[in-house]
């Protein structure tokens, strides 16, 4: 039995909408979910439905409006600033635009000893060795360390970023979106850089992508969200050989056919993603969903658990 | 022989890099005349004892409104650049000028560039109130009228040099303050000032490490035009007879001084006149040169 290292409970993220003293956008709406260690829980959905907001409250760059994040059993949502700080150490992003997650006036030996700097690990000497070490498993030369960012390209900039996030040896890694700025021949080395630190320091992702083969290729587990909600939780093999949600079907429709004879049907969403800040009544995705029923524009459905390993949040199964 | 081709070698490498250097000045023109113009004016001020050629504040009458030296068919004249109403040398008053030109310019960019930074860094980092209430504050602050603020407080407290100074310094940290808000506005949205956070920085190093030099660049662009900005309206309250005392040599003292005299003497007003064209246009373009210069992305 592998223990959960990351217990996240009804974690919901409102933003203030300025004017009006009443209304919230739910970016993040009563989320549940649990990371096993050693685990790659990939978190898709289309843009803007709360995917980034998610991770960056998990690792505490946003603070949650309500709900539980469980680290190893300790919950850190609504520490102090200063036990935040602390807690940083274990959980480390990755982050999506490497050309802006990167301070242009500082050398690259700089950037990735930093974390090191900030949690007082090790003496100079120490550091320097760390970081060296860490620069070897992203593929960077000890000489390249001498450089600025500008003089990287995309590809290398993710990795000194990767290097950043594992120079501390954090156990769970949050990676939002790390590889769509990336041309595709870079996607692959970088994901195979992250597949290789996974084995070699023991972590745990949680790969943010809007990116269904990426996110196929790389995870264990996928969740799929839809305006700030879970909608489905499973397997990786389960979630796309037996999906269950209308909205993953019609997203694993869209995947282009891995046979050209083979027939699919393209299941087509109508109209828009909904304004976050004023969502449906009952189901969220009563608007778009072809299979929705009366009840689903009342009443909100809730994850229930399917089989083994799949969870699945809509009113066609209760 | 070997020493004589090592000797070439040597001429050749000094050769190149004269060469290298005159390219510089080539591709940096107008940064180069600007610096040039400034540490001429710097070295006038700090040495002006050394090269002014007579005491700039003794007057003899039988100099007085002399021509420059070089128009003089007579022979009379012994000033270089002429006498003015009470017969002191225009050159000297020049050269002494710079001093009070500088240290106006200088020491009130201090002041506004160190105020207007701290509210600026408090109010777009930390936001909320505090950024409400200290953009409230500069836009008071911009509503009033820099010569009438100028005005009421010398008749208070009376004119002198440190009170141009701190007026400027009080009146233009709403211009830094506010330039450096907005850079941190857009710096606060570049994911490295997240990622600070993330990897465990205090406010205090983020600000210190990730922010501020990224915005020293800004910061010190504006400071170069603001000394000339400054240079420009202490002549203008000197001008008005509310700047430093007339016995001072100030450049806009000397424009003052000059206006009744303008078309019998147009030295008087001209010379002064050029040393604050020549000096405001130095900063000016090393200010534009240091913004070219200072973006990181544009280093070779």
């Amino acid at each position: 039995m592998v223990s959960p290292l990351l217990e996240v409970k009804h974690l919901k993220k409102y933003f203030n909408l300025k004017g009006s003293r009443a209304d919230y956008l739910k970016a993040v709406d009563d989320i549940s979910f649990t990371v096993n260690e050693g685990e790659v829980l990939g978190i898709v959905g289309e843009s803007g439905c709360g995917k980034s907001t998610m991770g960056k409250t998990l690792i505490q760059l946003l603070t949650p409006t309500e709900g539980e994040i469980l680290l190893n059993g300790e919950n850190i949502a609504n520490l102090s600033p200063k036990k935040v700080r602390e807690k940083r150490r274990d959980m480390q992003i990755i982050f999506q635009d490497p050309f802006s997650s990167l301070n242009p006036r500082m050398k690259v030996y700089k950037i990735i000893e930093e974390p090191l700097v900030n949690f007082k690990i090790g003496t100079k000497e120490e550091r320097k060795q760390r970081v060296y070490e860490v620069a070897k498993q992203v593929g960077l030369t000890q000489k390249q360390l001498d450089r600025f960012p500008h003089e990287f390209s995309g590809g290398q900039r993710q990795r000194i970023g990767i290097a950043r996030a594992l120079v501390s040896n954090p156990k769970l890694i949050i990676a939002d979106e790390p590889v769509s700025a990336l041309d595709v021949s870079i996607q692959s080395q970088v994901l195979n850089i992250m597949k290789d630190l996974k084995k070699e320091m023991n972590l745990t992702y949680i790969f943010i992508s809007h990116d269904l083969s990426v996110v196929h290729h790389f995870c264990d587990r996928i969740g799929v969200m839809y305006l700030g909600k879970l909608v489905e939780v499973a397997d990786k093999h389960e979630l796309f050989s037996n999906p269950k949600h209308p909205y993953t079907k019609a997203l694993l429709s869209a995947l282009p056919k891995s046979h050209p004879s083979r027939k699919k049907e393209r299941i087509v969403l109508r109209g828009d993603v909904p304004n976050p800040a004023n969502p449906p009544s009952g189901c969220t995705f009563h608007t778009r969903c072809p299979n929705c029923m009366d009840i689903c524009t009342v009443t909100p459905p809730t994850l229930k658990r399917m089989g083994e390993k799949h969870d699945v949040s809509c009113l066609l199964y209760e | 022989m070997t020493q004589a081709i090592e000797t070439e070698i040597v001429a050749a490498k000094k050769t190149s890099k004269m060469m290298q250097i005159l390219k510089y000045i080539k591709a940096n023109l107008t940064g180069m005349i600007g610096l040039v113009l400034v540490v001429a004016a710097i070295f006038c001020a700090i040495f002006a004892p050394y090269i002014a050629p007579y005491d700039p504040g003794a007057a003899s009458l039988g100099q007085r409104l002399d021509m420059p030296k070089w128009l003089d068919e007579t022979g009379e004249s012994q000033y270089l650049l002429g006498g003015d109403q009470v017969g002191r040398d225009l050159l000297s008053r020049i050269i002494y000028g710079a001093r009070i030109s500088l240290l106006v310019g200088i020491c009130g960019v201090a002041i506004s560039l160190v105020l207007g930074t701290v509210l600026g860094l408090v109010s777009g980092y930390f936001g909320k109130w505090l950024d409400d209430l200290i953009m409230r504050l500069a836009e008071v602050q911009l509503g009033l009228p820099f010569i009438l603020l100028a005005i009421v407080i010398m008749s208070v407290f009376g004119t002198g040099i440190e009170k141009i100074i701190i007026i400027l310094g009080l009146t233009y940290w709403v211009s830094f303050a506010r330039l450096i808000r907005g850079e941190i506005l857009a710096l606060k949205e570049q994911e490295y000032i997240q990622a600070a956070k993330a990897i465990g920085g205090t406010h205090f190093k983020i600000i210190v490490k990730h922010i501020l030099p990224n915005v020293a660049s800004s910061i010190l662009v504006l400071a170069t035009m603001c000394i000339a900005e400054f240079i420009l309206l202490e002549a203008s309250l000197t001008f008005l007879g509310l700047g430093v005392e007339p016995t001072v040599p100030s450049w806009g003292g000397m424009l003052a001084d000059s206006r009744n005299y303008m078309t019998s003497a147009w030295w008087i007003s001209v010379f002064p006149g050029i040393a604050i064209m020549l000096t405001v246009l130095g900063f000016n373009l090393l200010g534009d040169w240091l913004r070219d210069r200072l973006d990181p992305n544009m280093k070779v």
